[in-house]
């Protein structure tokens, strides 16, 4: 029932108490229902049942209206009108409603309806009066704007909600708690989106305090969140929690106004992040580090190569003057043109550059760089630029060309020398040889691979040992090792190797490597052995000559009564091996001819060519036969000179015949004197008889007879044409004739 | 004079060069020496020892174009001592010679002589014509 209290109460909603006074007691002068109506500032009419039977039984009728009412609606007074006629479409539903306010006695809010023109209306209807009055108060609010706002709230809302779920970072609003202090003590989460959990590890969040969770939280975290309370300030951090074991980047603001303690915090775990950052941080600082250390020159190019970008010479370039021109200023004309065909090329292909490339150095001399760039892609796969370092090599490249003339050097050497050098790796039984060693071991060059087995199997079974213990004193001792052995040829020949070699070492002190040289050593020991016998040959000369003199001085001594006369012949005989001795150096290793030996002796002893003659073929006398026939021939001349022939007007008949005895040729030579007027007939075996009747059978296996006729002396003589070597001689021929087949002693084998 | 300290030694010589073997004779004679053979080559050995025993062999190494020493192996191979003169050194005669006494040339008659009587005297004489067959 509505009554003037109730009024009261709907007027305060909208005025203050004064005015609701005023109005009330202005509606005592008119009709009651008129009167409120008419003074309600809100849109209001009355209604009242047409009939309650018959053809108006569901119609209403409008007892007042208010202006209000008339302005929200567009319409004039209604008053006395029918709700019916009015609004024929809505007549039945409202007056359902209606008839529900009228009969309930109370009030009946109506769900908002919308008009034609989408203005929204809600109305209230209160029954007024009481009993069978069926008068009814309708209140009408335009909520149009009211409602779009509702609307707009809501679906805001809801988008807000999704946004708020479907981002992928952490986002939660807290409520924070100062303690006494004033300080941030702690943080309640209010609400927490879908992603909060896995962000923060925190689980069912919501309605739980952070110190719940992590009672160790660094103090800072709620330091940082209670400024952002007290001052309304944002902010936005990247944080470690040692605590929570992660790296968070957070944007906290305030969610509330300042004192409702409210933040909003949207973050982000950034721990995988912050890994992969510090780890491609350490990695890039590597990269840097080593760049630096491993290069000279740090240069970029771009994708054509026609500028040069950047350039990090460390001093070792200088800065060049035109970028587009860089070739010129750092290569020198001479190599512009290869390096520029090695530039096409890598850009042809995109393959990386890598040169060994002459360069302008800053201090003006010309350096020798090892530059590598590689192309640098963009996103799309194209070569954006190329990176590239180069190292200084210059001093290398001239260690390099000086090792390389040094070993152009060493084995140039050692082919000369004929030195086989070899490089064996221990552990790997690897083994090297240069060509010679192939040759001194008899082998092909490269005829088979280089081994230990190769090289054993050519030593002398004999020196086998010898070369074992060598290797092993070496390598036990490091020290060199040093070996002279034999090494046996394919063809039997035995070749004499010096060889010299040094163990290398690792750390551990084991031999990893050996190093060594070796040469033929045969021909010097030949020549050693050479020396050494002829010394030897000499030594036995001398001394087998000065005894055979001695023999033939005593051998002569009898023979004269004077002293004179034995010396002068003494020294005739020795003049007469002089000669033969000079005959045989003169053609050394040759024989001498035997008239050759006769004319010189019989001139010696200066005899008259018409006083003699020689006759008989020619002869070759090996020395010994010419060492004995010309002594022979200068003992019958002196006599003859002396006693005979050459001392007379006597004549000397010298001929001999070869006669073939024996399949051995021997000599028949006969010196007959005749004309000599007086023949002294020596009465003592004189020496030249000694030596041709005894000498001639001792020696040479021959015959001689010296007589003495009534006209002269005839001596004949017959000996085997046999090779013979003399004392005198002093050729080496001589001495490897005697001694080449059969040699003495120590040398009997080279040593 | 060299006293005959020899005396009644059968020496054999082999010396090619005939001035040397005449003077080496005529010393050894002088010391009572019997010369059982002086030759310029290796001889027959048998033929010599079926005239003659050999006490001692007085052997030049060097015979013009061949060597001695086979010879002087040959005499051991009978038990007959061979005394090597030479004009070489020492050092040429093979090791299994080596026992031998060596003499250098040019030698004075009285080392040869003292080395032949050294030879003789120091030879087992129960053994002396142990392994020569001696004719009479």
């Amino acid at each position: 029932m509505l009554t003037l209290a109730n009024l009261r109460c709907c007027f305060t909603q909208q005025r203050g108490p004064g005015d609701c006074n005023d109005q009330i007691s202005r509606m005592k002068d008119i009709h009651p229902h008129n009167a409120i109506v008419a003074a309600l500032p809100q849109a209001a009419c009355l209604l009242e049942r047409v009939s309650a039977e018959g053809e108006g039984a569901k119609d209403w009728r409008y007892r007042a209206n208010n202006t209000a009412m008339q302005e929200m609606l567009g319409v004039g007074d209604l008053t006395g009108q029918l709700l019916r006629d009015r609004f024929p479409d809505r007549a039945d539903e409202w007056h359902d409603n209606l008839l529900r306010a009228a009969q309930a006695q109370r009030p009946v809010l109506l769900r908002p309806y919308t008009d034609q023109n989408g203005n929204v209306y809600e109305m209230t209807l209160s029954p007024v009066g009481g009993g069978d009055t069926q008068l009814v108060l309708a209140l009408i609010h335009d909520v149009t704007e009211a409602e779009r706002k509702r609307k707009e709230r809501a679906q805001a809302e809801a988008r807000f909600k999704t946004l708020f779920d479907a981002i992928d970072e952490g986002l939660c609003v807290v409520e924070i708690r100062f303690d006494e202090a004033g300080e941030a003590a702690d943080y309640k989460f209010v609400d927490c989106n879908r992603a909060f959990e896995a962000q923060s590890g925190l689980a069912d969040a919501k309605g739980r305090w952070m110190r719940e969770f992590e009672p160790d939280l660094e103090p800072e975290w709620f330091a940082i969140y209670g400024e952002v309370a007290a001052t309304g300030k944002p902010i936005r951090f990247e944080l470690e929690s040692q605590a929570m074991g992660r790296w968070f980047d957070v944007y906290a603001f305030s969610a509330g106004p300042v004192g409702s303690n409210l933040v909003a915090i949207l973050f982000e775990d950034t721990s995988e992040r912050k890994a992969t950052e510090n780890a491609l941080r350490e990695s890039e600082s590597r990269l840097t580090s080593l760049i630096n250390v491993s290069s000279d020159v740090v240069y970029q190019m771009s994708a054509d190569w026609t500028e040069l970008r950047e350039l990090y010479g460390k001093g070792l370039l200088l800065p060049g003057a035109d970028p587009t021109n860089w070739i010129d200023d750092h290569v020198p004309a001479d190599d512009r043109p290869a390096l520029e065909a090695a530039v096409a090329e890598c850009l042809a292909n995109n393959t990386p550059f890598d040169e060994e490339i002459r360069v302008n150095r800053a201090d003006g001399t010309v350096g020798w760089l090892r530059s590598r760039a590689v192309p640098v892609l963009d996103d799309a796969g194209k070569v954006r630029e190329w990176f590239g370092m180069a190292t200084d090599i210059t001093e290398s490249k001239a260690t390099e060309a000086e090792l390389a003339s040094g070993a152009e050097m060493l084995r140039v050497a050692t082919e000369i020398g004929g030195v086989g050098v070899w490089d064996w790796d221990v552990v790997t039984e690897q083994i090297r040889w240069s060509d010679a060693h192939f040759e001194l071991l008899g082998y092909e060059v490269n005829e088979i691979a280089a081994s230990l087995s190769a090289f054993r199997d050519r030593v002398h079974k004999d020196d086998f040992e010898a070369v074992e213990s060598a290797l092993e004193h070496a390598r036990e001792t490091r020290q060199e090792y040093v070996c002279d052995f034999r090494v046996v040829h394919p063809g039997g020949e035995v070749h004499w190797i010096s060889a010299r070699g040094q163990y290398l070492y690792n750390a551990d002190g084991k031999p990893v490597r050996m190093l060594g040289a070796m040469i033929d050593t045969t021909e010097r020991r030949r020549q050693e052995e050479w020396q050494k016998l002829l010394v030897e040959e000499l030594q036995h000369r001398v001394r087998n000559l000065i005894s055979m003199i001695r023999g033939m001085a005593r051998q002569s001594a009898s023979t004269h009564r004077t002293l004179e006369s034995y010396v002068d012949h003494l020294i005739g005989r020795l003049q007469a091996m002089g000669r033969t001795q000079a005959m045989l150096t003169r053609s050394p290793g040759a024989n001498v001819d035997l008239s050759s030996i006769m004319r010189e002796e019989l001139l010696a002893c200066a005899a008259p060519e018409k006083a003699y003659r020689i006759e008989g073929p020619p002869v070759q006398l090996s020395p010994q036969l010419a060492e004995v026939l010309t002594l022979a021939i200068h003992e019958l001349a002196t006599n003859s000179v002396k006693y005979g022939a050459l001392g007379d007007k006597g004549y000397i008949k010298i001929s001999w015949t070869i006669i073939a005895k024996e399949s051995t040729n021997h000599l028949a030579l006969r010196w007959q004197e005749t004309g000599v007027s007086a023949v002294t007939k020596p009465s003592r075996v004189g020496f030249g008889r000694q030596l041709i009747e005894e000498r001639i059978p001792y020696e040479l296996q021959g015959t001689g007879s010296l007589t003495i006729h009534d006209t002269g002396v005839l001596a004949e003589m017959s000996f085997p044409l046999v090779d013979g070597s003399s004392v005198l001689e002093t050729g080496i021929e001589g001495i490897e004739r005697q001694r080449g087949n059969a040699s003495l002693g120590a040398s009997e084998e080279v040593r | 004079m060299v006293a005959k300290l020899l005396k009644g030694c059968h020496i054999l010589i082999v010396e090619d060069d005939f001035y040397q073997a005449q003077d080496i004779r005529d010393t050894l004679q002088q010391a009572g020496v019997e010369i059982v053979g002086c030759r310029a080559t290796v001889p027959d050995l048998d033929e010599i020892l079926e005239r003659s025993k050999i006490d001692i062999a007085l052997l030049d190494i060097n015979l013009g174009d061949t060597q001695s020493f086979d010879f002087a192996r040959a005499l051991d191979a009978k038990g007959i001592p061979c005394v090597f003169l030479t004009g070489y050194d020492v050092t040429v005669v093979p090791n299994d010679l080596n026992y031998a006494k060596f003499i250098s040339k040019p030698a004075e008659a009285s080392a040869v002589i003292t080395a032949l009587h050294q030879v003789h005297s120091e030879a087992p004489k129960a053994s002396g014509g142990g392994g020569q067959q001696v004719k009479s």
